[in-house]
């Protein structure tokens, strides 16, 4: 089923979606993660992770253009409505609980960075009122924003990598593979989850217009994003000591330590600042993903089913601490097994299903 | 028209009462032409309408012979002479400043000689948007004037005039100006209808319409650019942009417009290119300062602090240290003392407000620091602020910037730099979701190469060659020719 075409976005705006989709609060924080078994290796397992991500774009493409229509429309085709929209139903909370994940790990930098006496509730209620503003104006304004958080913040994204440059120390990657293949298994695993973010695709594919041109540019996305998140490692990883990357939870905001300017110290108020931008525009395209699914699953308007997780947001995000790690956990799980494990399987039981069909024929 | 009930149609009336209806005024005429009683002319019209040497000059020599009407038609030496029985018309007519020839008192019909008296002030410059280089000339008041100075840049049939009248009381005459051909016939069809479809009773501006007819009413941000110059509307017309013009209105509207547009000055095109890239750019970037400085100022003092770099620090602070409010107050108190001074400037007759500005701008501001009501360094960046806000050429957006920074401020000291950024995004969504006729609003999104000939930049007229696409526009192409100069080369290419 595809969307209206005063509804769609060109091809070559696939490249941002993806990237604004990709690019999360996991880039501030996952140069520890990897590298706690990997170490200063870590970063091949971004570059591999980076590998399968663009096999995994190839397989919603192979999916999504058999049935021209959304993840919704191949789970209908495969199962019958009831079953379709029943599995269906489980993606789109996976959306939602990623998109709850971005809003918890923002305003928990917030509170520790900037200011640590405001509540959850007001932080979570001013960002998702704008997410809601940027939802109702329809899917070429949330891609409108994705484009334009990349034009504006991001280039401060790149200009940071180079202050930490100056005293960087690049002998701390060499001797290159010196660890096990179990670990750099282990911060594959980690990186993929940081990004992790492509998989909206299968909701918004039918509002592209001519789909089969924008393949290439999402595959570009991916590329851009794993070579920002592998120079981003490497900064990282020449910067800081191996006990040092263990303890520093966000590695890239205390990298803006080192920007001084003549007029600017302390960088990273408006770093974190900006990212509000960032952060925002991805729990719209989220949240427009989730919402839009339900509302087809439900028959309800996209109004209601987004208000209602917009509000259960607010409550999930009173939830700290604990609540925020299992979440992640989960997240993690999901996304490996959901798109990683099932999705593939799904694109050979259609194929398998088509050619049958074309047989009997 | 529809009616309400218990509403009457203004204006309208039935053949017998027209006149018994009109004569309630006393600025009405209805009398006899000749001193001879058996075969007198009765000539009704508006003492206050016509032009009484026209009238005495052209009109009543020819009225003492008898004659019927319509021979009459032929000789009298005034251009407008309509003959016609239908009361509605002959009253609308004659309130526009026609005279009316009856051959007795009670005749349904009727000679309607149009010797209506128009003052009006002369064509001179434009005064609100004046420019140092480029034409000078500004519009007027009266509608054909304003249709003239058009006309004069853009000799070509393809330029239509569509009129209406708009407004049960006022019956404003609203003209809708195109090029056949170039602009998109939905958007005329769009612009036309909405035009139609109002229901006010009095239209006093062009201004009225634009803001009855754009898309979002409710927005901060003027989807339409009112200007009072002939070539900004004649340039507008070439790309494919409708204008709506309105009797007794000196500004005239031009739509779809994109953001960017209110950055361009018409001067723009008289300088070499790169000069006038350097002065639009920074239009834009006194867009941001205007807004952004002083809620900056508020989060930066309010929150963060430890963001300024040590001995900047002491500067500010210093400043600050006999000042007894928040910054927050401080910056409130000093935007809104310079937002009353420049609104009484604007009020003020022109001399007594040049005074103003000096007593306001110098006198108060120095006083204010020195009673310790206020940090220097805000004064300074109040002063650039406001100062950066009237940069822009459209006098409406500046309007707008005037006004969005004190959200902002508040913002600022609810969230710091957290809520700057949150205003910007929420602009930004805001943008997004505008559009000038159902065309984009946001210039940035969707990315169109025809937006980097003249719209963020301005290339060299050589490479200025599609019309933006935006607009979609009928005529591609604004330049079909090479660019290559005839002329001696220097050695070097020989």
């Amino acid at each position: 089923m595809q969307a209206n075409i005063r509804h769609q976005v060109s091809p070559y705006l696939v490249f941002f979606i993806i990237y604004n989709s990709q690019v999360g609060v996991g880039i501030l924080s996952f140069q520890r993660t990897i590298a706690a078994k990997a170490g200063y290796d870590a970063w091949i397992g971004v570059l591999v992770a980076g590998c399968l991500v663009q096999a995994f774009i190839w397989v919603m493409y192979k999916l999504l253009g058999k049935t021209n229509g959304d993840i919704i429309d191949v789970h209908t085709t495969i199962f019958g409505n009831g079953l379709g929209k029943f599995l269906s139903f489980f993606i789109m909370i996976y959306y939602w609980l990623a998109s709850i994940s971005v809003l918890i790990g923002f305003i928990e930098i917030i509170q520790v960075w900037m200011f640590p006496t405001m509540p959850s509730w007001i932080l979570s209620t001013i960002i998702l009122l704008s997410v809601y503003y940027c939802v109702s104006g329809g899917f070429r304004v949330i891609v409108g924003m994705s484009f334009l958080s990349f034009i504006f913040p991001q280039i401060l994204l790149i200009v940071l990598f180079i202050f930490p440059l100056k005293i960087a120390h690049f002998s701390n990657l060499l001797p290159i593979m010196s660890h096990s293949f179990m670990d750099l298994a282990d911060s594959i695993k980690s990186s993929m989850y940081s990004i992790a973010g492509t998989e909206a695709l299968l909701m918004y594919y039918p509002f592209i217009r001519d789909p089969k041109a924008s393949k290439k540019f999402a595959h570009l996305g991916v590329l851009f994003t794993t070579i920002l998140y592998t120079i981003s490692a490497i900064v990282s990883f020449t910067f800081y000591s191996e006990n040092q990357l263990k303890t520093t939870l966000w590695p890239e905001l205390s990298l803006t330590k080192t920007v001084t300017l003549s007029f600017l110290e302390r960088f990273e108020y408006l770093y974190i600042s900006m990212y509000l931008i960032i952060i925002s525009v991805l729990i719209a395209l989220f949240l427009w993903c989730s919402s839009r699914g339900l509302k087809r699953i439900f028959n309800r308007k996209q109004k209601y089913t987004l208000l209602l997780l917009c509000l259960l947001s607010i409550i999930l995000c009173q939830f700290n601490g604990s609540f925020k790690d299992m979440l992640n956990k989960y997240i993690i799980q999901m996304n490996l097994w959901i798109f990683y494990g099932y999705i593939p399987i799904l694109l050979l039981v259609l194929t398998f299903l088509k050619r049958g069909k074309q047989n009997d024929e | 028209m529809k009616l309400k009930n218990g509403d009457k149609e203004y204006g309208a009336g039935s053949n017998q009462n027209w006149l018994e209806r009109l004569s309630k005024s006393n600025d009405f005429v209805h009398e006899h032409t000749s001193l001879r009683d058996d075969e007198p002319f009765w000539i009704s019209y508006y003492r206050t309408l016509v032009s009484s040497d026209i009238l005495h000059k052209d009109v009543l020599p020819y009225l003492q012979e008898k004659l019927p009407l319509e021979e009459l038609k032929s000789r009298i030496p005034v251009q407008e002479i309509i003959f016609t029985r239908d009361a509605d018309e002959i009253i609308q007519n004659i309130l526009n400043g026609s005279l009316a020839i009856q051959k007795h008192q009670y005749d349904d019909e009727c000679l309607l000689i149009n010797i209506a008296n128009s003052k009006f002030r002369d064509v001179g410059m434009a005064t609100m948007e004046s420019s140092t280089l480029g034409p000078q000339v500004g519009f007027i008041e009266e509608l054909d004037t304003n249709i003239n100075l058009v006309r004069k840049r853009l000799p070509v049939p393809e330029l239509l005039v569509k009129e209406m009248k708009v407004g049960e009381l006022s019956k404003t005459r609203v003209a809708v100006l195109y090029m056949d051909g170039i602009a998109d016939p939905e958007n005329v069809n769009t612009v036309i209808q909405r035009i139609k479809d109002i229901q006010y009773d009095h239209i006093q501006d062009s201004s009225y319409i634009a803001s009855m007819i754009e898309d979002n009413s409710n927005s901060l941000f003027p989807q339409s650019i009112s200007t009072e110059r002939a070539d900004r509307v004649a340039a507008g017309l070439t790309e494919g942009k409708i204008i709506i013009a309105s009797d007794g209105s000196p500004n005239l509207v031009i739509l779809p417009v994109t953001l960017m547009e209110s950055f361009i000055a018409m001067e723009d095109y008289s300088y070499s290119w790169i000069i006038s890239n350097f002065f639009r750019l920074l239009r834009f970037a006194a867009m941001f300062i205007s807004t952004m400085i002083t809620p900056m100022y508020v989060a930066i003092m309010t929150y963060h602090y430890e963001l300024i770099p040590a001995r900047l620090l002491e500067t500010l602070v210093g400043s600050r240290a006999a000042v007894p409010f928040a910054p927050f107050l401080e910056a409130l108190f000093l935007e809104l003392m310079i937002e009353m001074v420049k609104e009484a400037g604007i009020r003020l007759p022109l001399k007594i407000g040049q005074s103003l500005g000096v007593v306001g701008g110098i006198v108060i501001g120095q006083a204010v620091v020195e009673a310790g009501l206020t940090s220097n360094v805000l004064l300074i960046l109040v002063g650039l602020g406001s100062l950066a806000s009237y940069t822009s050429p459209v006098y409406k957006f500046s309007n707008t910037i005037r006004f969005i920074k004190f959200p902002v401020i508040f913002l600022a000291q609810w969230f710091g730099l957290l809520g700057v950024f949150l205003a910007f995004l929420i602009t930004q969504i805001h943008l997004l979701r505008l559009t000038s006729l159902g065309r984009p609003y946001l210039s940035q999104y969707p990315i169109r190469n025809t937006s980097f000939q003249d719209l963020w930049v301005r290339l060299p007229f050589s490479m200025q060659k599609e019309n933006p696409k935006t607009l979609r526009p009928q005529k591609k192409w604004k330049s079909t020719g090479t660019g290559k100069k005839t002329g001696p080369a220097n050695d070097f290419y020989e």
